[in-house]
């Protein structure tokens, strides 16, 4: 899910913290804004708009299957669970942004977490007991201070080791809570409208520990007083990062999404071997002379027997390759004898328009067989003798 | 052992001559001996960015049977040696490619680093320039066609068993229109080695018939040529800050004409 960069309100370990207790409260104070719960590398969010979950990712699973999966995770030592305080107009927002994660109005994830709440009754803890941190965790009694500072409007909880639950042995590390130092910059989201950039241009991006600039939502910043221009900067700057891990989920998408989404075809194997073989087949080596001769012999021959009357022919062809290809085509035909009388009238004028055929023919076939370059047929000489 | 490294794009116009040219040049300000070879025959222009036109013989001459690849070798800037391509188009018909294999065995015995400027697209003279060498970069610019048609290079390279040393983004303008790098590294399946910004410097050098490495080695891309030669020899390098002189300064000297 998409979520601001912002510093929680309440940080504890899912066993030092009534999670349904939690979940009631946040739905009696009718809370906007969302949960982050971390196990392992694993993070998971439920977002809230006026106490009612709207949407739920963890890991792959959105929806119902999140807060399954975060209903699972919760009893674990190491899973930590962050509460953030936002306005409503942010909500509205990220509900916008997180479409795929909504909660539909009717689905059955209010009963899950009805009975959620009921497995775990006798641990609910009473929500006005929220003076001080308890936790013997470090760097959460550091967390609580600033929990103490902000002075949110949302129901803080004491994190309370769970009776049954053993105590965690792994340290969880929370970076969000060291990075929400006092000399940290803060910003008022209230007046949002008074910023320059609007909504659709912040793109609330999923919180990140390792980020060093984070923006801080403090209760006690949310005043009428209208951001510096040094707020703004900050506030664009976060959205210069935020716009950066989107760029990075960008190309976090497969190959093959990639090569459609730009219309890129990728080249099959046929059409390799098409390219290679016009590479090799292109450049004459000496070796191949013969071959071509050869071949040149035989089509010219196979067409020249086309020709009625032509009783016999021999073709030969002579290629010279050692500057410029050029060849020498020796053509003998034996056509059918004509009569006397036939002879008498025009023989002369049929043997020459016989020779200039078989010329065209020759022509044809060497312009056939390198279709790329027809000028070769200037450099090839043809002789014809007709018996 | 001699490196050949062809530098090919399938495309043309992305840049791959000027970028084969200042690579050659900055690869042998680092000490390696450098051959370049234009072995664009049809549209040679290396001779032009380096200022070396009009030279007797040409690759032209040689694969034409008329000269040996000895004769073509020209002394260039930064004391890389240069075998222009021949810009004139007469006795284009006469050149024989299978000629080009034996010459560049000869010029292999001399040199560390043999760079060939690869003709673009995938016809017979950009594959016979490919199939010669041993690397491979590949140049495009961040846009679809380029891309497009380096895929198509890569693939046909990858056939003919040359190692594809990485992709050379050229013209980066980090424009939101263009693809990102590594859509580009995702899309071609090779590492991008270099990304080049898009630079006025660089025409400026052309214009002026100088390596733009040597004419203005604190640019942006200079300094992005320099820093791929020195990975490709696993060399260090410090890029060169440009003066940060101010407006006044420039002016001043501007009027004094010391610019």
């Amino acid at each position: 899910m998409e979520m601001p960069i912002i510093s929680p309100s309440i940080v504890s370990y899912a066993d030092e913290l009534n999670f349904n207790q939690l979940l009631e409260d946040l739905l009696k104070n009718k809370h906007n804004g969302f949960i982050r719960v971390t196990s392992g590398s694993y993070e998971g969010y439920i977002l809230f708009k006026n106490g009612n979950q709207v949407a739920a990712s963890y890991d792959k699973y959105s929806k119902l299957e999140a807060v399954e999966s975060i209903k699972s995770i919760i009893k674990e030592n190491d899973t930590l669970i962050e509460v953030f305080n936002l306005k409503e107009s942010p909500v509205d927002y990220l509900i916008n942004v997180n479409k795929p994660y909504l909660i539909e109005s009717g689905n059955d994830v209010y009963d899950v977490l009805n009975e959620l709440k009921k497995s775990d009754h006798d641990e609910i803890e009473n929500p006005n007991s929220h003076a001080e941190t308890k936790s013997s965790r470090k760097k959460l009694e550091s967390e609580s201070e600033i929990t103490e500072e902000s002075n949110t409007e949302t129901t803080q909880y004491i994190p309370k080791p769970l009776n049954n639950e053993p105590k965690p042995t792994q340290k969880q590390t929370i970076q969000q809570t060291e990075a929400s130092n006092e000399d940290k910059p803060k910003f008022t989201l209230e007046n949002e409208s008074k910023i320059e950039l609007s909504n659709s241009e912040v793109k609330l991006k999923q919180s990140n520990p390792s980020n060093t600039e984070k923006i801080l939502v403090d209760d006690s910043t949310y005043s009428n007083e209208s951001p510096s221009e040094k707020e703004i900067q900050i506030q664009k700057d976060a959205v210069e990062d935020i716009e950066k891990k989107s760029t990075i989920e960008d190309e976090s998408i497969d190959r093959s999404t990639l090569l459609k989404k730009y219309g890129i075809k990728e080249i099959n194997e046929t059409d390799v071997e098409n390219i290679l073989y016009s590479y090799k087949g292109g450049s004459i080596d000496d070796n191949d002379v013969e071959k071509i001769e050869l071949t040149l012999m035989n089509k010219i021959k196979k067409s020249i027997l086309g020709i009625p009357k032509i009783m016999s022919a021999e073709v030969l062809v002579f290629l010279d390759n050692t500057h410029e290809l050029s060849g020498n085509t020796n053509i003998i035909i034996e056509h059918e004898s004509k009569g006397f009388f036939s002879r008498m009238i025009g023989e002369s004028r049929d043997t020459e328009n016989l020779r200039r055929q078989i010329i065209n023919i020759a022509q044809i076939e060497i312009k056939k067989s390198f279709r790329k370059y027809p000028e070769i047929i200037n450099n090839f000489e043809i002789n014809v003798e007709i018996n | 052992m001699t490196r050949v490294i062809a530098v090919a794009s399938g495309k043309g116009g992305v840049g791959k001559t000027t970028i084969t040219a200042n690579l050659g040049v900055a690869l042998s300000t680092y000490g390696e001996e450098t051959l370049v070879l234009d072995a664009d025959v049809a549209m040679a222009n290396l001779e032009l960015i380096l200022g070396m036109e009009g030279k007797s013989v040409t690759l032209h001459d040689v694969l034409s049977g008329d000269a040996e690849i000895e004769e073509a070798v020209y002394e260039g800037p930064g004391g890389v040696k240069v075998v222009p391509a021949g810009i004139s188009l007469e006795g284009l018909r006469k050149i024989k490619l299978d000629r080009l294999e034996n010459a560049l065995s000869k010029l292999v015995q001399n040199v560390d680093i043999l760079l060939i400027d690869a003709p673009a697209g995938l016809e017979k003279d950009a594959l016979a320039a490919i199939a010669a060498a041993q690397e491979m970069i590949l140049v495009t610019t961040p846009e679809v066609p380029s891309i497009s048609d380096a895929l198509k290079t890569k693939i046909v390279a990858n056939k003919l068993g040359v190692e594809i040393t990485g992709v050379v983004i050229n013209r980066e303008m980090h424009d939101k229109t263009f693809l990102t790098i590594n859509e580009i590294e995702t899309i071609l399946e090779v590492p991008v080695i270099a990304v080049i910004p898009d630079d006025p410097e660089v025409s400026r050098a052309a214009a002026f018939g100088e390596a733009l490495v040597v004419r203005n080695p604190k640019s942006p891309t200079s300094n992005a040529i320099m820093q791929l030669a020195a990975d490709l020899i696993g060399e260090n390098y410090q890029p060169i800050e440009p003066d940060k002189k101010s407006i006044i300064a420039k002016l001043v000297e501007g009027l004094l004409g010391r610019r």
